[in-house]
């Protein structure tokens, strides 16, 4: 397996799996700030792993990966009980299915991705819709909009950040529907890991 | 900041600066390898340590790249298709409080369609040759394009960007270098961009597969990407002296000789070059060019290599040869020619 190779399997194949791996994530670590940080890290470990040896399974892989992450950290940061620590063991990998609309139409796609650019704050939403609509390069959106181009390629990088949470974090499912997140929660209750702070 | 959230930032940095340097470098001489990160990091030498730096790193910016790639699709939305338009109205409304940014983002997309209009003002222009025709067309901006036999092709060149859709057959491209309007061939699933070089596409259409696209790079660099939806596969580049067979899902790059390559293009003087191909293959290859159609009847005549140059449209010479100089049996049917052992 080339380096190439591992990239395009987890473009194509992982990828993919984030909308299911963040509402996995989300079900058991309740800091909802460290769950970006939770995705990058298990991707890190995806990878990781897969350049020593290219799982048989990616979507089993890719949420063993993650619990055992979520163990890990929890045990790290001593945030949790021995009690909660016992739990973890039992820690069940739910499969959460990929999205129905995994191979999105070329319809559906171009209406997630629209959605997406319509959620971006209106400055960069201009500047990404220049870049990408009207495929005008970053120098002459400058000069378009009469800003430096700096300027522009800051928006650009916001831009991408944003897109990609919309369309690979929300599951690509459609403005990231809030009631199924809110869904998760509650039925996700039991499992979830107890910050003890406070203690 | 955590690290994993250290190189989220300075991998959406990156994708913003490669965004901004990308179209221009496709052509540079300097660059090796066919996957953008290799590309990117000769480029760039930060990038190239940024990168190798963690494994953080690189799952940050594969994420990004293919959101960015993803983003593309967005252009379908760009100019004459209205019912995109008109999505985008029935989305926003979707959400009333965002009402104000609804009419400010319609204003500023209905701006962009009228200026596409006028752009575009041209309109595509239609190219077409028969089975055995053979033209070159001269384009709006100094570029030229070449068909083979059976192509037919659209071509319109706007301001921004330049754009051929090849709907079949082969096109030689002698495409004028103008950076800031990329020249951009659609083939099938392939996506060909260039900013001035020299290469020729051809569309294959075997029955059965969904046709492969065959590229040949006779100066220059080219950069092919699948047009597929939620294909993140990263772009291929091919330099001068490359031949490219992209299939559905994989794509062969191979480094040609000049000799090979002239017999590529042997079609552009009418000529078809054969070195020790099958006789099917260069059966296939007459029909292409002629009404009058070879068929081989057995196997056995099938697998006869044949090498030389021939005229295309002279198929009865080419059956003459295989009667007298191979020994085979060659018997006219109405418009076919039948071959055998």
């Amino acid at each position: 397996m080339s380096k190439r190779d591992i990239d395009n399997w987890f473009m194509t194949e992982v990828l993919p799996l984030e909308g299911a791996l963040m509402r996995f994530l989300r079900r058991h670590w309740r800091e909802e700030a460290e769950i970006a940080d939770l995705r990058q890290e298990t991707y890190a470990r995806v990878y990781d792993a897969a350049r020593k040896q290219m799982p048989t399974h990616t979507q089993a892989f890719v949420f063993m990966t993650a619990r055992n992450l979520i163990i890990d950290r929890a045990r790290r940061a001593r945030i949790v009980s021995i009690d909660t620590i016992a739990d973890f063991e039992a820690l069940p990998v739910i499969m959460d299915e990929p999205d129905a609309e995994d191979q999105l139409s070329s319809r559906q796609e171009l209406k997630a991705l629209q959605v997406a650019l319509d959620a971006l704050p209106p400055r960069c939403r201009k500047i990404v819709a220049m870049r990408k609509i009207q495929g005008i390069s970053q120098r002459k959106t400058a000069q378009a909009l009469g800003i430096a181009e700096s300027t522009v390629e800051k928006q650009v990088s916001k831009g991408v950040r944003r897109l990609a949470d919309a369309l690979y974090g929300d599951g690509g499912t459609f403005a990231g529907d809030p009631s199924a997140r809110a869904q998760n929660v509650k039925n996700g209750q039991s499992a979830k890991v107890t910050k003890e702070r406070d203690k | 900041m955590t690290d994993a959230m250290q190189s989220e930032k300075q991998a959406a940095d990156w994708i913003a600066k490669l965004d901004n340097i990308q179209i221009e470098g496709i052509e540079g001489e300097d660059h090796s390898g066919n996957d953008v990160i290799a590309w990117f990091g000769a480029a760039d030498p930060a990038f190239a340590a940024w990168i190798a730096q963690s494994v953080e790193n690189r799952v940050a910016f594969l994420r990004f790249s293919a959101t960015w790639r993803r983003a593309d699709r967005l252009a379908a939305l760009n100019a004459d298709t209205a019912p995109a338009a008109g999505a985008a109205v029935s989305s926003f409304r979707q959400r009333p409080i965002l009402a104000w940014a609804a009419a400010a983002a319609l204003a500023f997309v209905a701006v962009f369609i009228a200026a596409d209009r006028y752009f575009w003002a041209p309109g595509p222009e239609v190219f077409e040759t028969a089975i055995g025709g053979h033209e070159t067309v001269p384009l709006a901006d100094g570029s030229r394009i070449e068909l083979n036999t059976d192509t037919r092709l659209t071509a319109k060149i706007g301001s921004d960007r330049r754009a051929v859709a090849l709907e079949k057959g082969e096109a030689y491209f002698d495409i004028a270098r103008d950076e800031t309007r990329p020249f951009i061939v659609e083939a099938g699933n392939k996506r060909i961009t260039v900013l001035g070089t020299k290469f020729t596409v051809r569309r294959h259409n075997k029955s059965g597969g969904d046709g492969e696209v065959e590229v040949i790079v006779t100066e220059g660099r080219v950069r092919i990407d699948d047009i597929a939806v939620r294909a993140h596969r990263p772009p291929t580049y091919a330099d001068k002296g490359t031949l490219v067979l992209a299939r559905a899902g994989d794509t062969l790059v191979a480094e040609k000789t000049e000799e090979e390559l002239s017999a590529e293009l042997g079609w552009r003087q009418g000529l078809l070059i054969f070195d020790q191909m099958d006789l099917a293959n260069v059966v296939d290859e007459f029909n292409r060019y002629n009404r009058v159609k070879l068929v081989v009847a057995d196997p056995q005549a099938a697998s006869i290599r044949i090498g030389g140059s021939f005229k295309a449209e002279n198929v009865d010479a080419f059956a003459r040869l295989l009667k007298d100089g191979f020994g085979l049996k060659v018997a006219r049917e109405g418009n076919k020619i039948v071959i055998k052992a």
